[in-house]
């Protein structure tokens, strides 16, 4: 056994540490926020809002992995679920699910399907 | 305050991620198209994704109390306009192969009536709910919309 042993070479990519780095924050953010929530008081309430704008940076981050097709196609389907969200939504409060007077009147417009 | 912090980093990446998808798209000049086409469909979807959340949140603020239901009434009129403005420029996107003199005042026209839209959703919308905190969060949103509107934006240049 010579005290010298043997030589091990590293070679980091910084480029890939970057975007390793970059993910492991929205994995940290995602994996604390229930521990947030547990110790600290009305935190729970910020930890449902948070992980909204997660699952926006996780569907920004996606579109590096699409063709412009599939990017528009999934824009197209988001703004016809955003369609039906709302109206689900607008019939809950109408329903009693809020307080306070409604000002009602929805728009009534239609989109084109898809050829 | 740490659950803000959390809050506002996430939302900062948010931010952050929407500047960085569109410098990774390369391009930026209309002359190509094909990067040109990708970098407009990017914002479109980024402006769906952002008003998707946005529908999210503000749901979950009226069940939390922290916004009236009136006022949710009236952020989900907004967020309705805003998303038939956006699905038309998406329309638009969709069916253009290149974006040149030919389509570019078509989509000129459609993004000025998402930024209007949008606009309204913040002034009308976000701006007039009474409780600061919610009022804060909201605002990330528009923040959001606003950095992908200012990448279309260059249609105009």
């Amino acid at each position: 056994m010579s005290s010298a042993g043997p030589v091990v070479e590293t070679r980091v990519n910084i480029t890939e540490l970057t975007s390793e780095v970059n993910m492991d924050w929205i994995t940290i953010i995602e994996s604390l926020l229930p521990l947030v929530s547990q110790n600290i008081p009305g935190a729970a309430e910020d930890e449902a809002l948070a992980e909204i704008a997660i699952a926006l940076i996780k569907r920004i981050k996606s579109q590096s992995n699409m063709t412009t097709d599939q990017i528009i196609d999934r824009a197209g389907l988001t703004t016809a679920e955003n369609k039906i969200k709302i109206a689900e939504e607008m019939a809950r409060l109408n329903a009693g699910g809020g307080s306070g007077s409604g000002t009602g009147g929805g728009s009534g417009s239609g989109t084109g399907g898809n050829p | 305050m740490k659950q803000r912090k959390t809050w506002t980093t996430a939302l900062t990446l948010v931010l952050a991620l929407t500047c960085l998808s569109f410098k990774c798209g390369g391009g930026g000049n209309t002359n190509n198209p094909p990067d040109g086409k990708r970098k407009y469909a990017k914002a479109a979807d980024d402006i769906a994704g952002a008003i998707s959340s946005m529908i999210d949140a503000v749901k979950k603020l009226q069940q939390q109390g922290r916004i009236t239901a009136d006022e949710e009434k009236k952020l989900l009129q907004l967020l309705n306009t805003s998303n038939d403005a956006n699905n038309a420029l998406i329309n638009n996107i969709k069916s253009t192969t290149t974006v040149d003199a030919s389509n570019k005042s078509e989509l000129l026209s459609l993004l000025s009536q998402v930024t209007s839209a949008v606009s309204d959703l913040n002034n009308s919308g976000v701006l007039k709910i009474g409780n600061a905190d919610a009022r804060q969060r909201l605002s990330k949103f528009i923040s959001t919309i606003n950095a992908a509107l200012a990448i279309l934006n260059q249609l105009n240049t």
